[in-house]
């Protein structure tokens, strides 16, 4: 029992002695950068920084998963954004629901923050209510428009590549792997879809019709309704090309190895990241059976996707034939929205007696190392987006349509052409 | 010195003032670190809010932990109560209609696992974790691909209307009078601490483990309609933290996890208080989310490494 309530003691110690290093670690490395920002973003920007001096706000940023994607936001916002907009930004745990929303929001009103974002796009209209109630600016990221409460002062804009900028993607990313003019088999696997995420329906539906001006085909069904199944369901067509969407999100490993094992699928397109769960059991299915499966998914810029891009397979071809990049222009947008609403342009910021609906970039689609490791270079500035360019997004001449705008010219090859 | 501490850790006195005492001094830690900010009444407010839906949930569940058992299904099935709750408002828009649906459903769901452990004679807590799975399937396929999103016109109204404090209010009170006025709470902490004895004195074990999820039940229902009220809306992730954040309040309130005598309805939302305390006050101060969940996890070792005591009593099992 002593033994017990020592080691309890010790536990406990070491997790505050862990927590102490990545703080005191953390700190140190936002030293660092910040005085390398200093060094590269004074000489970029002086000029407009002079002209533009912004007082201290606090923003409030509710993510709704911890990952690496959000790490690196986190680190450009904090070593890069945050000196640039004078904006200090405080960080909500991962949100796995609108109740954990709404008690993010009451806290951070309480710390003092002035304006809320979060990318948990479920429930944003209600928490724009709570940010109304609150006197706080809101942006939502979804790639949904908002439904409700669009009239309140405090609501802002609802940022986020559209669903539709999804099903783009998608379609661009099947007709670069499937243009070699032969017939292929595919699984799509849709994701949370059937759970009624907008992206995730889009993304299905997106590759359908990318497959249905392909081969010229027809559905039996309606693509909608495909697009969001519950179940593994074969799109049965007038050209007898297989495609089969396999929904969920769960235990991928498990579930969809033993399809890819029967050897019928030589395209495997993911709606989600599935390359983490699925990259091996591909490898395996490709040396079992001598085949090739070209892979499609969503990721964000990673060490493992980066890895996977620029390996080959068994058979020679990429490990990764074609990835849909998640874009983060819509953090970026979301806080110069905010920066510019408390600044007091708030209604140039929305669209008339409404929120403002804000796109923005089209997720990126990477169809080759080559792009990949451009657009992958830690030496690019956030999102592409020089200190100058963000400057000029903010002040009073500026509108939403403006961030729109400078979001949706952010593709492949505008990034390519600018930083290779 | 030791001995001296163990005998004031032993005291009933202790162990009911322990949890007390620590809000309040984090509540005056609080207040002076923020300038009185903190302690505002509208911040104040806020706290009280965010604690009612777990104090609510978890105040029921106080009668099953009384009984020495654990329940991890009380997240999963509030998150179907209020996913049918919400349902049935939005196909009759009829406040009394969701309200009754979500206490039937509650006690429905929570008296079957009482029936099911004493049919089956499996412990109560692999019961939960069966239906934990099942219940969540069920809510996943009554949901299927939509967001419930509930008119704010009415959420508001009732937020506005201080309708979560009420029903917490009514319920606590029915919950305490139950619980500490009445045989059954005397039979249920019996029960938690020492069941074989319990049985052997003539209590029938399976009514009132019956009665205890009965009651939780309720709770559950109650808790369903806060969280619509609350939330807004309802999607698959509904209340996928709400069983370890009560079972969490719990045991941050003085509750011992082995039920029994130390059992106090009161445990739950003075715990529920706590975490949102802590969540609140680490946030105001400039703590940043890692460190708050690492703060978190240390004063809930601590806590529970004091309060926790197996107590002492005959063995309670064949071994």
């Amino acid at each position: 029992m002593k033994l017990r309530r020592i080691l309890t003691v010790m536990m406990a110690s070491a997790m505050l002695l862990s927590a102490c290093g990545t703080s005191t670690e953390t700190s140190t490395s936002q030293e660092e950068t910040t005085s390398n920002v200093e060094g590269t973003g004074t000489d970029n920007a002086s000029e407009a920084e002079s002209e533009k001096e912004f007082s201290h706000i606090k923003i409030a940023f509710a993510t709704n998963a911890v990952n690496e994607d959000f790490l690196k936001v986190q680190e450009a916002f904090d070593n890069e954004i945050a000196e640039t907009l004078n904006v200090e930004f405080v960080y909500s745990e991962a949100i796995s629901d609108s109740g954990a929303l709404t008690t993010f929001i009451e806290n951070a009103y309480a710390a003092g923050c002035d304006a809320v974002f979060t990318s948990y796009s479920t429930g944003i209209d209600q928490a724009a209510a709570v940010c109304e109630d609150l006197g706080m600016y809101f942006v939502g990221i979804s790639s949904s428009d908002a439904e409700q409460n669009q009239e309140l002062e405090h609501y802002v804009s609802v940022a986020g590549a559209s669903a539709e900028g999804y099903g783009t993607a998608y379609a661009e990313a099947l007709n670069s792997v499937l243009s070699d003019g032969e017939e292929h088999s595919v699984l799509i696997l849709s994701g949370a879809a059937c759970y009624g995420a907008t992206s995730f329906i889009e993304g299905t539906a997106g590759a359908l019709r990318a497959l249905e001006e392909l081969y010229d085909l027809t559905y039996t069904e309606d693509i909608d309704t495909l697009a969001v199944t519950a179940v593994q369901t074969e799109c049965e067509n007038d050209k007898n090309i297989k495609i089969t969407i396999y929904p969920g999100m769960s235990d991928l490993a498990t579930n969809v190895s033993p399809l890819l094992q029967t050897g019928n699928y030589d395209v495997l397109v993911g709606t989600t990241d599935i390359y983490s769960s699925l990259g091996v059991a591909v490898d395996e299915v490709e040396n079992a059976l001598g085949m090739d499966i070209k892979f499609i998914t969503r990721s964000s810029f990673s060490d493992a996707v980066k890895a996977a891009i620029n390996s080959t397979d068994s058979q020679g071809s990429p490990v990764l034939d074609a990835v849909v990049m998640t874009g983060n222009y819509e953090y970026l947008a979301s806080v110069v929205m905010l920066r510019n609403a408390v600044d007091g342009y708030a209604e140039n910021m929305r669209d008339g007696d409404s929120c403002s609906r804000v796109p923005g970039m089209i997720p990126l689609v990477i169809t080759s190392a080559d792009e990949y490791n451009i657009l992958a270079d830690d030496t690019l500035p956030y999102c592409y987006t020089t200190m100058d360019d963000l400057l000029s997004l903010c002040g009073e001449d500026v509108t939403w349509s403006d961030i729109d705008e400078f979001g949706a010219n952010l593709t492949t090859d505008s990034i390519l052409e600018k930083f290779e | 010195m030791k001995e001296k501490f163990l005998k004031m850790k032993e005291s009933r006195w202790v162990s009911r003032l322990f949890s007390p005492v620590i809000l309040l001094i984090l509540i005056v830690f609080f207040s002076i670190a923020t300038g009185g900010r903190f302690s505002n009444t509208r911040n104040l407010n806020i706290i009280l809010q965010q604690a009612l839906v777990v104090g609510t949930v978890a105040t029921g569940a106080v009668f099953i932990f009384a009984t020495g058992n654990v329940n991890i299904s009380m997240g999963a099935a509030t998150a179907l109560v209020a996913t049918l709750a919400a349902q049935v408002y939005m196909g009759t828009e009829s406040l009394p209609a969701m309200f009754g649906v979500a206490i039937v459903m509650g006690i429905i769901i929570m008296s079957l696992m009482a029936l099911l452990s004493t049919w089956l004679n499996v412990r109560v807590l692999y019961v939960t974790v069966v239906m934990m799975t099942l219940l969540s399937s069920i809510q996943k396929t009554v949901l299927g691909s939509q967001t419930i999103t509930l008119p704010y016109a009415m959420t508001s109204a009732l937020s506005d209307a201080n309708a979560l404090l009420i029903m917490f209010v009514i319920f606590f009170i029915f919950c305490t009078v139950l619980f500490h006025f009445t045989a059954l709470g005397r039979k249920l902490r019996y029960i938690g601490i020492n069941s074989l004895c319990a049985e052997l004195t003539g209590f029938k074990k399976s009514r009132y483990l019956l009665a205890a999820f009965a009651v939780s039940g309720i709770g559950v229902g109650f808790g369903a309609v806060m969280t619509i009220i609350r939330s807004g809306s309802i999607t698959t992730d509904t209340c996928s933290t709400l069983n370890m954040d009560c079972m969490l309040a719990i045991v941050l309130g003085g509750m011992s996890c082995f039920g029994g005598s130390r059992s106090h309805t009161y445990s739950a939302i003075v715990g529920a208080i706590i975490v949102t305390v802590l969540n609140n006050g680490l946030l105001m101060i400039g703590v940043s989310s890692t460190w708050i969940q690492a703060i978190r996890g240390v004063a809930f070792i601590i806590l529970v490494c004091i309060s926790q005591t197996r107590p002492k009593g005959l063995p309670s099992n064949e071994g």
